[in-house]
């Protein structure tokens, strides 16, 4: 009697013991895979954690808020051909530029790479938000990422022989044999968007990989831009 | 020997029972999920994706291979030219512009918005001040939610107290969704407290390590746009439907004189 509770008393334990490690390891396996995210817990990120080979953790790695300095950016730059509105446009100067990356997320964004450079300047108003336009935007990115979908665009045609696009939101792009740009008027009305047209057809290289473009060239000769270090998205 | 036989056995079923928790969590947010449209073009398809939070069913169960979500085919008429691609000033066109990035859609329950956000923590605080394109039109959003408990990021951040995750909608009237229901055009983002006034909040330009598990090198409307695919989606369950690219990577001069703006991608959340 005492040696059979005995039997059943190790039995219990041990069917105790192999549930909880089940349980535990369970419960790791889940963990590992689904983390939670919370201030608590400083964990693998389960909602952005990037692919392997995109870039994963570049940020943002080179900015100028000077004309001089953002025209040295420009020009050192050499990951696909940049293209800008010169040193001043419509009597907006050029104010900055920055090289804007982000990883790309577990659940389906790409990684993202865009050039911006800036005309002009604005003074955030004192709404709540506390933020401005700036008047003219120029961003460009490699001919290889991701299209915007159709729905976003209002009309298409073309700008100096080459397909371009209006954005609903009054932004012009152009997708030009090894770049798109993206150039953005003032505000979101018409005015902007004609802007955008007016800026489109000054457009010029701003690197040694776009230096044979001109204005009076069409953006669809590829003769005259270089592929740069950037082939592929 | 019976007995091992059974603590094993067990043993497998409790470790599958806590691992399958994770499949029926995860599944709406893989790759199976994205880019994927029925074949009438209505919609997005998830790869067996359930429903959730009140929004019925995720779509046709269609087996489909992760390692392709990426490019993303042409597609048909599925956003439709009713909604904006930013928020906006006072009439649409004001000298102000656009101001946030729309960033996240709520699909067929665009009316019950608010109510999705409030029982996931993001409580009303009012309607927002800021204006969409609903069609032709320009109307005053309808939704402002955000955390309003900001001493979550004293641990990291100093000021503080006001800062939080944010978010405007427009519940837009114009769009009839093929499956029912209505859509909310959103802005999610992250106000970073500046302490005085009259700049009190501004969208950080890169959001760094202010959470942990967010990646740092987005802006705060990209964090934004994360932290709510990750509080309505992977916690509070609803249906995640897609991501498209619309473009609208403008960047907006902060009164932090950052320049923040979103790489131009938009969630779709039913």
């Amino acid at each position: 009697m005492h040696r059979f509770k005995s039997h059943r008393l190790r039995s219990g334990i041990v069917f105790l013991g192999v549930g909880m490690f089940a349980l535990a390891f369970g419960f790791a396996f889940r963990s590992a895979v689904y983390p939670r995210l919370s201030p608590a817990s400083v964990t693998a990120d389960p909602v952005t954690d990037p692919t392997p080979g995109t870039g994963a953790g570049s940020t943002s790695p080179s900015q100028a808020t000077d004309p001089v300095k953002c025209k040295q950016l420009m020009k050192s730059f050499d990951d696909y051909p940049l293209v800008w509105l010169g040193e001043d446009f419509e009597g907006l100067p050029l104010t900055g530029c920055e090289h804007v990356t982000t990883a790309a997320s577990s659940y389906g964004i790409p990684a993202t790479d865009h050039f911006y450079i800036y005309y002009g300047t604005c003074r955030p108003g004192d709404n709540e938000h506390g933020s401005c336009l700036i008047p003219v935007q120029v961003s460009v990115e490699p001919a290889c990422s991701t299209p915007i979908i159709e729905d976003a665009k209002k009309r298409h045609f073309a700008i100096r022989g080459t397909a371009a696009s209006e954005l609903y939101e009054g932004s012009i792009q152009i997708e030009a044999p090894l770049f798109k740009v993206l150039i953005g008027g003032s505000g979101g009305n018409s005015a902007g968007t004609a802007q955008a047209a007016r800026a489109a057809e000054v457009i010029e290289g701003a690197n040694a990989l776009a230096s044979q473009l001109t204005s009076s060239d069409r953006f669809s000769d590829g003769s005259k831009v270089k592929q740069g270090k950037k082939t592929s998205c | 020997m019976r007995r091992v036989g059974l603590v094993a056995g067990l043993a497998v079923l409790a470790f599958f029972a806590v691992a399958a928790d994770y499949q029926c969590k995860e599944q709406p947010g893989t790759a199976s999920c994205i880019n994927l449209r029925t074949g009438d073009g209505s919609d997005f398809a998830c790869g067996g994706g359930g429903g959730g939070g009140g929004g019925g069913g995720g779509g046709a169960a269609t087996a489909v291979p992760t390692a392709t979500a990426t490019p993303i085919p042409p597609p048909p008429a599925f956003w439709q030219t009713n909604g904006s691609q930013f928020s906006y000033g006072s009439g649409c066109v004001d000298d102000a512009g656009e101001i946030d990035p729309v960033t996240m859609i709520i699909r067929r329950n665009g009316a019950q918005a608010e109510q999705i956000f409030n029982d996931n923590g993001i409580t009303v605080n009012g309607q927002g001040d800021q204006n969409f394109k609903d069609g032709a039109t320009c109307v005053a959003g309808e939704i402002s939610s955000a955390t309003n408990d900001g001493t979550q990021f004293c641990y990291v951040v100093v000021p503080c107290a006001e800062s939080r995750w944010h978010v405007r909608c427009n519940i837009v009237a114009s769009i009839a969704d093929p499956r029912g229901g209505t859509w909310a055009t959103c802005t999610p983002h992250y106000d970073q407290e500046q302490g005085t006034g009259p700049c009190w909040h501004a969208v950080p330009a890169v959001f760094g390590n202010r959470w942990p598990g967010l990646r740092p090198d987005l802006s705060g409307f990209d964090a934004g746009r994360d932290w709510f695919y990750y509080q309505l989606v992977t916690v509070g369950g609803h249906s995640f439907l897609g991501v498209e690219n619309w473009g609208n990577i403008r960047r907006m001069h902060q009164c932090s004189e950052e320049m923040s703006g979103s790489n131009g991608w938009v969630n779709h959340i039913q």
